[in-house]
Order: structure tokens, then C-alpha cells, then sequence
């Protein structure tokens, strides 16, 4: 009987699992902001979105009105270049680390949880320097006199002349999230929790009945 | 809360004083409680939707106006045969507007009766169809945009005046070439038709025509898809007004659409410039006259298309003809001068009449009957009424609220601005038993007809901006073309920039501009206007429009904005060039260079100096 082979099996659905959230997490918002105006609210508040490889969202019509106040919004977001790389690898590495032995296994989860922590924290505070930078890197000969320097939110709101800034993690975020939960589960599981998965040579056997009483 | 209180006194105010007679001071009223229901009936406050959209024809203004109701807010004129510099329509040869109304015949045109497509018996959104009776015209306003899409001349036919869609398809529309003439083009009286034109509900292409004797006025379809109906006047083929009466009795026509389609495939026609015209005796059964009163005025089917009904105008009744058999069925009096009918599809008739300067509810099926009682209500109008309808009357679903009654005469209904008073219209709740008049509202000359759309119905379908087109220019593709004295100038505009902000010709070079809005949000509609060469577009977001001109004598032509669009709106301008004609001229669309700087130097001396 050899143990170790039940725990690849063990580990696989969750690295699987984790492994996909990583992968389906490409195609949906990390981020998003919702600027609402007397002019623009409800269905026509204003609305971007940051998703690993790119950007979207009434992207023109913000540029249209970043000219008054002198502010640049970038076409392409420096994250969206080796944010889908970093992802993928971490799903790639996560689905490795499954098939290891034991000991070894539950470092490699460990450590790609915490790459991929590091890697959306390191993305997260990027985007923090790009909102100073949006906000008092400007151009002050723009029309609009008055606006002062600000900062848009990362998470939370604020005000910004007559706007409205909301800002939010979106699925994207709670994907990826999701799965470094699941790695760092394969990381911390406790070896009896093979029990879960009886296999044909370890039949679960029934409990005594004078144990129940 | 002051606000809501001095809106409901200023709307209480408005409705006494449409209440009043003509050069009477406005008197309180009684019932003060009931008043102020009515003006909270009406009051749509700031930021809300009304229920419906109406659409009135404009007459002599040759356009159709959207009104809210219940506010009575006019929302939205839509030109179609008459040119609008301020929005830029049909105002210089270059444009499409222009091209596709000069074609079809005269800058001007006379919109009667505006007519929805429908899909089973309601309303679908799609289209309003419109005529224009003095130039033998219809139109077709897609209902994405509100604006014209379609403009077709129907050809044979003069005085293009009763229109309706043949139900329930809406395969074709058809319109009531009213004015006599012969088809041969002679002025030999006696040889004079009328005829009804059978259009393409979408192309507006004519199918085929029916002629006869005697004047068609007034069109209405059945529901079923056989029988299509219009009053008819005339019979005695006069040209003089009182020999157009002589007779005491004229007709209903019916003309069966499935037997004329027949007699089509039959080649039962005779081919007039280019269209089949069909003759009602070389097709026994295709058109039948059913008497009624002489002179008879409107025609309306029931909204289950049981009867239609024929308004008497000269005879004080309306005459209920069965929609299948073509018999009369019943003529009862409903007051003096009845011209049209309407209906809330809870078997009641509305009838405007004329003369009394009423509106008259009625019992269909009790007037059949011949019960006493038939008259259910009456409610004074002011002042000569002409069309009147009901929400939904001209579909099989009537939603029985609001009605309109089309005024031709206000009186001193408003503050007087001179010889000429407004034209006016009066909303009429007709949701209980007895009518209620709670509103009034003036317009532009001259509202004949109108049609209500439910607000719901075209929730999902008006666009919010254009898709661009594939001769839209397209940002940083701006250019300039020349062959020979021929300038075609590719031009966008964004807030708060047209570019290029300038552009060099010679001296009488005809130049055309193609200019995109490369807006992608509603309602930022840019204008351009070029100073002294009369020239004003209007270009909204997504949408390309086209102006031709002549670049006229040597100097400086700055065009600008016309649509305040943004806080650099006055700053939205550029320049035409118009250099010697020994000058060099420049192609480049990048923004021009030098003069600023200095411009800008002078303004940080001229603030050092002020500080």
C-alpha cells in the first residue's frame, strides 16, 4: 500500500480548481471605477474596468473629459503587459506543485500562493502610483483652472469636481483570490485529511455501534 | 415643497384660464379640489418621463412635432419636407436632406396625418409614416432616430391626403390622391380621377393605384387584411364648391386589397408613368360605394374592426358601416359639423364636431341599437375643433386615458401675439365615465392630425448615438482633397475641437466638408456654421453629414460650433483660408503653429502689468 499516491489525488481537484479561477480570471475585472455626474448618472455614469491583459470602459468619452483638467489616462496599463503572463504562470506552477511528493508539495503550494500574492500586490500598488500620477502629473495649462492635484481611489470614493468616484475589486480579484485560497489549503492541509478520500485499500469502516452510544 | 405648491397654483392658474371664454376675465372656479387633481394629472416633474410621446402632424410647417403627454412638454420637431437651418436639414445643396427632398419636388410641404407602423394589432416602434398633401408626397421617420428616412413623390396623383397602413401587415400605405385631374394631363373636366396609391410600407415605392370618380378624403384600413376604406366627396365631379354639394348623398369607398392584388398578377391595369393603374370596372367587386351623407369627412375603424364609421361634417350624424357586409348599420346625430372619430376600446366613440366646438362621447353598439341614451357626455373644446384622438386608437388596443382634441381656432385662449393667435390643442381625460378637459398647450402652425405612442413601446429602440458609416472619417484620417477647383475637406469634431482647425483654398473653389462627430456619448451634437456663406449643420454623435459650398472671395471664414457642447464651446472653431489665387496652398491638417506665441506672450505682459 503506497500512502503517498492518495495525495496527489487529494491535491489535484483543489490545484485544478485553482488553476482554473486563474485561468477564467483573465477574461473578468480586477478593478473597476464608476464616475457619476449630474451629467452622467445612472446608466450613463461613466464606468472602466482593468482586467489582466487590458482595459475597457467609456475610455474615450473620459479622455474627451480629462483635456479640460489635463490628465492623461494611458491607452495600455504597464500590469496588463505581465499581469496574464504572471497569472498563467502561477496556474501553471500550482498545478505542478500538486503532483509532487507530499513534503515538498506543500511548500511549492505555499509558494506559489505567496508569488501570487506578491504579484497582485505588486500590481495593486502599481496602480496606486499610476492614480498619484494620473491625478498630479498633469498638464496645469489645461482649460480648467482651479482643479487641484488629487488621487482617484483604488478601493472606496471620493469626489473629484463634479464627479463621483467609486471604485471597486471586481470578480476578477475574488477569482484570483480564490485561487491562492485554494493553494495555500494544499499548503496547510493536515496529513490526516485523506480520510475525506477512502480509497479501495483503506475501506472506511464502520463505527462500532457501542462508540455512537 | 414651495416649489411643488407654486407649480400646482401656476398649472391650477393655466387651467382656469383655459376654462374661460374668449375676452372674459379668467373667474375662480368651482370645485377647487378637482383643479388641482388635474394639474397633478399633467405635472411631470423635472427629470420624469410622461407616458407617451405624441405625435402631432405640423401642418404647413411641413414637420412633424413630438409632444410628452400627459405634460404637454414639446420634446422634438422632425423636418421632413421643409428645409430647418437651425438643425441643420435640408440647407445646402451638399447635404443628404437636401439631395432627397429637392428630388422629389418643392422645398416646402403640407403634413396632415401621421400613421405608426404596427405588429398584430399595436403599436411596434418601427415607423410613422406621413403625408404631404400638397406636393403628393409621403414620408417615413424611422423611429431609432426620429428622423426622416424615406421621401417618395407618388406619382398620378395630386393632393396627397388620407393615409393609413393596410392592417394588419402594414404592407403597404395608402394615401388619398384627393385632387381631381387626368391622368392624360388634358384639363378636360370630364375626364377627371381621383385615385388611391398602394406604397411599399418600407421603400415608399408605389405598388399599384385605384382610380375613380369623385374625391378621396379621409383613409382608414380594416383589421383583417380585405377591405381598406376612405370617405369620399364629390361624386358629382364638380370644380366648383357648390356644385360639390349638389348631391345629398356621397360615399364610403371600400376597395378590396386581396381582389386588386389579384387583378395586379391578372395584368388587369393600364401602366401610368410607370405605375399599374387599376380601373374599378375592369374589376367587378374591387371597389365598392357605400352611401352615407353628403360631403362625409372622417373615417375610422373600430378598434375591433367591426365598423367603420363615417363623420357627416355637413350632416349632424356619423354613419356606422359594418366593416364586413358594408352595410349601414346605423346613423345616429352626434351635433353639428362631425368630422372625426376616435375610440377608448371600451365601445365608446369620441366624434369632434366642427360647428359646436365640442368633443361628443358616444355609444357604438347602443347607437346600433337604437337606444335613447346613446349619448354618454359632451365637453366643450376651444375653439373648431378638427382631428381628434385617443391613446391608441388607431391600433386594436386603445389604452382609453388621454385624448387630444386638435383646435383650429384659439381665440384668446393665450396672450395675444397679434392678428395671429397660437394654434392649440386641448388634452381630454377620458379614463372615467364623463370626459375632462385638463390641459392646453399652443404650437407651431398647424397640427391636423395625431398619433400617441406608448413611452414603453419605444423604451428599447431609440438609439443613442449613430453608428458611424463607412464614409465616416475617422480620427487622426481627417484630410484634404483637391481636383481641381474641387476641395473635399474630411473633417471631425470631438469636444472641443474640429480638425483640422484650418484649411486653405482659392478664391470660388467649391468645397464640400465631410464632417463626422466622433462623439460616443447621446446628445453631444456639434454644429458647423461658416461665417457669412449661410451655411449651419448639425452632426450628431456617430453620424457624417455633408455641406457644399462656394468658397467665395479672398480672406478670413471662421467656422464654429453652433451646438454648445462643452466649456471650450466658444473656443470650438477653425478657419477656411481663402487665398490669392497665385498663393500656394497647404494640405497639412496639423494645427496651425506660430501666432499664438506671441499672442501668449502679450497676455503674460498685459497680467504683469495688471498686477
Amino acid at each position: 500500500m503506497s500512502k503517498p499516491s492518495r495525495f496527489p489525488r487529494l491535491a489535484i481537484l483543489p490545484a485544478l480548481a485553482a488553476s482554473g479561477l486563474l485561468v477564467v480570471s483573465l477574461k473578468f475585472p480586477l478593478w473597476h471605477i464608476r464616475m457619476e455626474a449630474p451629467q452622467y448618472q445612472g446608466r450613463e455614469a461613466l464606468r472602466v474596468e482593468v482586467l489582466p491583459g487590458s482595459m475597457r470602459g467609456n475610455l474615450d468619452e473620459i479622455r474627451v473629459l480629462n483635456q479640460y483638467i489635463g490628465v492623461q489616462v494611458p491607452d495600455h496599463l504597464p500590469q496588463t503587459r505581465w499581469l496574464p503572463v504572471a497569472l498563467l504562470a502561477g496556474a501553471a506552477l500550482g498545478l505542478g506543485a500538486a503532483f509532487l511528493p507530499r513534503k515538498i508539495r506543500r511548500f511549492a503550494a505555499l509558494g506559489v500562493a505567496t508569488y501570487l500574492t506578491i504579484a497582485m500586490l505588486a500590481a495593486a500598488g502599481q496602480a496606486q502610483w499610476q492614480m498619484h500620477q494620473i491625478g498630479h502629473n498633469r498638464n496645469h495649462h489645461a482649460a480648467l483652472a482651479g482643479v487641484k492635484d488629487f488621487t482617484p481611489p483604488l478601493l472606496g470614493s471620493t469626489k473629484l469636481a463634479n464627479f463621483e468616484l467609486q471604485s471597486g475589486l471586481g470578480l476578477g480579484s475574488f477569482f484570483i483570490a480564490g485561487a491562492v485560497a485554494c493553494y495555500a489549503g494544499i499548503g496547510l492541509a493536515k496529513r490526516h485529511s485523506r480520510r475525506l478520500v477512502p480509497t479501495c485499500e483503506t475501506p472506511a469502516e464502520p463505527a462500532p455501534a457501542e462508540a455512537v452510544a | 415643497m414651495n416649489n411643488i405648491l407654486t407649480l400646482t397654483f401656476a398649472a391650477v392658474l393655466a387651467l382656469t384660464f383655459t376654462a374661460c371664454d374668449s375676452g372674459s376675465r379668467p373667474q375662480p372656479q368651482k370645485g377647487g379640489a378637482r383643479q388641482v387633481s388635474d394639474a397633478e394629472r399633467v405635472y411631470v416633474a423635472p427629470g420624469k418621463l410622461d407616458d407617451y410621446y405624441a405625435f402631432l402632424s405640423g401642418g404647413q410647417s411641413g414637420s412633424v412635432f413630438v409632444y410628452g403627454i400627459p405634460s404637454c412638454r414639446f420634446l422634438k420637431e422632425i423636418p421632413i419636407f421643409e428645409p430647418r437651418a437651425g438643425l441643420g436639414y435640408a440647407n445646402n445643396p451638399g447635404s443628404e436632406s437636401y439631395r432627397r427632398l429637392h428630388e422629389t419636388g418643392p422645398m416646402w410641404g403640407d403634413t396632415h396625418h401621421p400613421v405608426l407602423s404596427q405588429t398584430e394589432g399595436r403599436y411596434d416602434g418601427r415607423w410613422l409614416w406621413i403625408n404631404d398633401k400638397a406636393n403628393g408626397r409621403v414620408a417615413r421617420i424611422d423611429l431609432r432616430t426620429f428622423e426622416t428616412a424615406v421621401i417618395k413623390r407618388v406619382p398620378n396623383i395630386q393632393g396627397a391626403h388620407g393615409l393609413a397602413a393596410c392592417l394588419p401587415s402594414c404592407k403597404y400605405v395608402f394615401v388619398n390622391g384627393e385632387l381631381e385631374h387626368d391622368l392624360a394631363d388634358s384639363t378636360d373636366a370630364t375626364k377627371y380621377h381621383s385615385l388611391i396609391a398602394f406604397l411599399d410600407g418600407e421603400s415608399l415605392e408605389t405598388r399599384f393605384e385605384v382610380a375613380f370618380v369623385g374625391n378621396a378624403d379621409i383613409a382608414s384600413s380594416g383589421k383583417d387584411g380585405r377591405y381598406v376604406f376612405s370617405t369620399m366627396y364629390n361624386s358629382e365631379n364638380a370644380v366648383t364648391s357648390e356644385g360639390m354639394i349638389e348631391r345629398d348623398r356621397d360615399a364610403v369607398v371600400a376597395i378590396d386589397v386581396p381582389l386588386a392584388e389579384k387583378a395586379l398578377a391578372d395584368g388587369k391595369f393600364t401602366r401610368v408613368k410607370g405605375v399599374p393603374v387599376i380601373k374599378p370596372e375592369d374589376v367587378p367587386g374591387l371597389l365598392t360605394l357605400i352611401p352615407v351623407p353628403k360631403n362625409p369627412h372622417g373615417c375610422n375603424v373600430t378598434p375591433d374592426g367591426k365598423y367603420v364609421l363615417a363623420s357627416g361634417k355637413l350632416s349632424p350624424t356619423v354613419t356606422i358601416i359594418d366593416a364586413h357586409t358594408l352595410k349601414v348599420v346605423a346613423e345616429p346625430e352626434v351635433g353639428l359639423g362631425p368630422l372625426h372619430t376616435t375610440f377608448d376600446g371600451r365601445g365608446n366613440a369620441y366624434t369632434s364636431l366642427f360647428i359646436d366646438s365640442q368633443i361628443v362621447k358616444w355609444n357604438i353598439e347602443k347607437a346600433i341599437k337604437g337606444d335613447p341614451t346613446y349619448i354618454v357626455d359632451r365637453v366643450d373644446v376651444h375653439y373648431n375643433v378638427g382631428h381628434t384622438k385617443a391613446a391608441g386608437a388607431d391600433s386594436s388596443y386603445p389604452s382609453g386615458d388621454w385624448l387630444i382634441s386638435l383646435n383650429k381656432l384659439s381665440k384668446g385662449m393665450y396672450l395675444p401675439v397679434g392678428p395671429a393667435m397660437p394654434e392649440s390643442q386641448e388634452l381630454i381625460d377620458i379614463s372615467g365615465e364623463k370626459m375632462h378637459l385638463v390641459a392646453a398647450f399652443a404650437s407651431l402652425p398647424e397640427p391636423h392630425d395625431a398619433v400617441f405612442m406608448p413611452r414603453q413601446t419605444l423604451a428599447d429602440k431609440v438609439v443613442q448615438t449613430y453608428e458611424p458609416a463607412p464614409a465616416a472619417v475617422k480620427l487622426g484620417e481627417e484630410k484634404i482633397v483637391r481636383n481641381g477647383n474641387k476641395v473635399d475637406v474630411y473633417m471631425t469634431c470631438i469636444r472641443s475641437k474640429f480638425v483640422p482647425e484650418q484649411f486653405e483654398v482659392h478664391p470660388n473653389d467649391e468645397v464640400t466638408i465631410h464632417l463626422t462627430n466622433v462623439e460616443t456619448i447621446r446628445d453631444m451634437t456639434h454644429g458647423f456654421a461658416l461665417s457669412d456663406h449661410g451655411i449651419n449643420i448639425a452632426v450628431d454623435p456617430g453620424q457624417t453629414q455633408v455641406v457644399s459650398f462656394n468658397a467665395g472671395p479672398r480672406g478670413t471664414y471662421w467656422y464654429y460650433c453652433t451646438w454648445f457642447c462643452s466649456a471650450l464651446h466658444l473656443e470650438m472653431r477653425g478657419r477656411m483660408l481663402v487665398k490669392a489665387p497665385n498663393e500656394p496652398l497647404s494640405d497639412s491638417i496639423a494645427p496651425p503653429p506660430p501666432t499664438q506665441a506671441k499672442a501668449q506672450d502679450t497676455d503674460k505682459k498685459a497680467s504683469v502689468s495688471y498686477e
